[in-house]
């Protein structure tokens, strides 16, 4: 942060809440349900799965050719005189570490950035359940303290929803704090796949190359507002709106004497932020999409779940 | 007009700058401490913390658009005012008062207080009043009196000078009633007894002071008989008066012979007596002074004439002192000495002898009638039937001030509009190019 900027009162934030309603969770449902079906196929071509030769039987799928005949239903295909495969979960489970930011930052925009967060999360947390994952769901930030929830089963979903709906932005405890705490680090380490929903403002890049090792996979989903895209939208300098506040640490930042050109300084300097982050995704591996807080999860998820 | 003076100028609209209170506000309220806007962003810190200290500093001054746009505004009203340079003086104007003394104009207000107020005094009455209440400071007024009849008064006053004794003395003859529209000018003002047409007075700007009056019962003629009596009422007969001594005129014994003559036929026609003291006559007919030695030796005999005859004219005699009389020349000869002159009662003669052509005798019996019947004095009593009749009510019709300017002061008054109105351009090209310099800087972001 350049300067020493005042620290003053913060205003209410616009969307501090997460609500998940009763149709999410349907939404949740078709959009794990593709996505584990997406998976499987991809994942057995590759001969790299979640799913295999486990002995929980999972269900059926048409058969492929070139695939081992070892996993072919005769009586399937006497029945229905078509070539179905048994698929089996591995009995090699895999750990999940979900991680949502839930810092006062994250109370910005309309829809709220945190409730996008918490709808990705959700959506995640069904997927992985889906693929037989155990899942830990930690927050960082928050009014309350919350401590991480653990879900085994895809009966447990309603738990980690209740868990996400109660999440409200606030603090200043951001993903920095979870990926830069030992005990975190910790129990993150022992799980195959990490995700991190936040906007990543006050995230040291070196903290979560850290959590990289062994075939951990790393997802970055980076959620920002749409004034945070474009503070255009916001309605500046049309009614003498032209100063910005920092949600958790209070300071004000003006967008200069010249609004048009500050707004570019700033599209530049969001652009650059992106571009970080994305060109050291590419660089290790992880997985890493940006979104606006408006977009819906079935968008961009796919490619971060990938 | 309530005129603002500031610095050797006039706001001749001051209400105009009420229009002030806006620009006041709008410098006031960028004095106020404005209460930013917040967006709640959380990539806030991502925009460069610049002029944080002048962005403070700023709310305590106009900002540039601001700035130019309260200069716009204050040219705006100020132009709105529209202001004239301060008048050195105040107006200054020439009226012109035409005073009817035709007879009716001496006939009581009252009937039945025959040397109680007269018509003229009740009508000059009302206009002195009138021009004793112009504000002097801003009404200055001079007035040219003038008595409508040849060789009549014409005199200047100042307008609280009030008006001159000499128009409440009757003329030396009956005059007719003035044709007023010949008189129609800026700055007139008729004194009467009859009102005329509102709808004339108001096109025209002349003023108006009319006495009115009901109609004057009396005499309206006198012959040999006696007086004939008008009753006051219209159509009703006229009534012989009492018997009393008949109209006599007097004809001098050293007038010419064709005169003389000429006026006994006269005098038999009309009924009149002839002859007796001149006091008391109703015309007398004389000839003029002898003339000087010198005089006369310059004087042969002439021919002159008028109306349509012509006469040999001689033993010539002089006619002094004419017009301060009330004396008017009604035959003059080709060197434009006055040869025959009459004024009311009398007839001056100044020849003793004339020879009318033999062509143009008739002529010269009517011309020679005429005069007489037109000098002819009856009583004072006597006003004709007509002067008699009433004269409706009172109007007082102020005139048309504006018009009536002294040229000087219209002079002035015109350089000072003109240079108002150049005031007036600068002053709205001015806010026309604040008002776009605040535009464009309102446009260009910077306010």
């Amino acid at each position: 942060m350049n300067g020493s900027p005042e620290r003053r009162e913060v205003p209410p934030l616009p969307s501090p809440g997460v609500e998940l309603p009763g149709s999410f969770l349907s939404r949740i449902g078709a959009f794990a349900t593709q996505l584990a079906a997406a998976r499987e196929r991809e994942e057995v071509g590759r001969r790299r799965t979640l799913q295999g030769d486990g002995q929980e039987f999972v269900g059926y799928r048409p058969y492929r050719p070139g695939e081992d005949l070892r996993r072919f239903d005769w009586d399937l295909l006497a029945r229905l005189d078509r070539p179905y495969v048994r698929v089996h979960r591995s009995e090699a489970r895999e750990d999940w570490w979900v991680a949502v930011d839930a810092s006062a930052s994250m109370g910005v925009g309309r829809p709220g950035k945190l409730q996008s967060a918490a709808e990705a999360a959700g959506a995640s947390i069904a997927v992985g359940l889906r693929l037989g994952a155990r899942i830990t769901l930690v927050s960082s930030g928050g009014e309350a303290t919350a401590r991480p929830v653990q879900l085994t089963r895809t009966a447990e979903l309603g738990r980690g929803l209740t868990a996400l709906g109660a999440m409200s932005a606030g603090g200043r405890g951001g993903l920095e704090d979870l990926v830069a705490s030992r005990g975190h680090r910790a129990g993150a380490r022992g799980c195959g796949r990490l995700l991190l929903f936040g906007d990543f403002i006050d995230v040291d890049p070196a903290d979560v190359l850290r959590l990289l090792g062994g075939r951990r996979r790393l997802h970055l989903g980076q959620v920002l507002a749409p004034e945070e895209w474009n503070p255009a939208i916001a309605g500046l300098g049309s009614d003498g709106a032209d100063s910005f506040v920092d949600p958790e640490s209070g300071a004000r930042r003006r967008a200069g004497d010249d609004l048009p050109r500050g707004l570019e300084r700033y599209e530049q300097s969001l652009e650059a932020f992106i571009e970080r982050w994305s060109d050291l995704a590419a660089a290790h591996g992880i997985s890493h999409r940006a979104w606006s807080s408006a977009d819906a999860f079935e968008g961009f998820l796919p490619d971060l779940l990938r | 007009m309530m005129a603002l003076g500031i610095l050797g100028w006039a706001l001749t609209v001051p209400g105009a700058l009420a229009g002030l209170a806006l620009p006041l506000a709008i410098v006031l309220l960028s004095f106020r401490r404005r209460r930013p806007q917040l967006v709640a962003l959380g990539t806030a810190r991502l925009f460069e913390d610049r002029g944080e200290a002048a962005a403070s500093r700023r709310r305590w001054r106009l900002s540039g658009s601001r700035l130019w746009a309260v200069v716009a505004l204050l040219l705006g009203i100020l132009a709105a005012a529209r202001p004239r340079p301060a008048a050195e003086d105040g107006a200054a104007y020439v009226l012109t008062i035409y005073v009817d003394r035709s007879p009716s104009m001496f006939l009581p207000v009252d009937p039945d207080a025959p040397g109680g107020e007269r018509r003229i005094e009740r009508a000059l009455g009302a206009a002195t009043a009138w021009l004793a209440a112009l504000n002097p400071a801003t009404e200055r007024a001079v007035v040219r009196w003038r008595a409508l009849e040849d060789g009549g008064l014409d005199v200047t006053l100042d307008a609280e000078d009030g008006c001159p004794e000499e128009l409440l003395r009757a003329p030396s003859r009956v005059l007719v009633s003035p044709r007023w529209g010949r008189l129609v000018a800026p700055g007139v003002i008729f004194v009467t007894d009859t009102g005329l047409a509102p709808s004339a007075l108001e096109s025209s700007g002349v003023g108006l002071f009319a006495s009115g009056g009901p109609a004057v019962p009396g005499p309206v003629a006198a012959g040999g008989e006696g007086l004939l009596i008008w009753s006051g009422e219209d159509g009703a007969p006229l009534q012989a008066g009492p018997k009393g001594e008949p109209l006599r005129v007097v004809f001098n014994e050293a007038l010419a012979a064709p005169l003389r003559s000429l006026g006994a036929l006269w005098a038999e026609e009309r009924g009149l007596a002839v002859g007796g003291d001149r006091r008391g006559a109703a015309l007398i007919l004389q000839p003029g002074d002898e003339a000087t030695e010198g005089a006369a030796a310059g004087r042969g005999s002439l021919t002159a004439g008028r109306d349509g005859w012509s006469a040999a004219i001689g033993g010539r005699l002089d006619l002094r002192d004419g017009g301060a009389q009330g004396w008017s020349p009604w035959l003059v000869g080709e060197d434009g000495e006055c040869l025959v002159r009459a004024r009311r009662g009398e007839v001056e003669v100044g020849f003793t002898e004339i020879l009318p052509e033999p062509a143009s005798v008739e002529a010269f019996a009517v011309s020679w009638a005429r005069l007489l019947d037109e000098h002819l004095a009856p009583p004072e009593v006597v006003v004709a039937l007509e002067e008699r009749r009433a004269a409706g009510p009172a109007v007082s019709h102020e005139p048309a001030l504006e018009g009536a300017l002294e040229p000087e002061v219209l002079s002035r008054r015109a350089r000072r509009a003109s240079r108002g109105r150049m005031a007036e351009l600068l002053l709205s090209a001015g806010a026309a190019v604040a008002g776009l310099l605040a535009l464009g800087l309102r446009l260009r972001g910077s306010a």
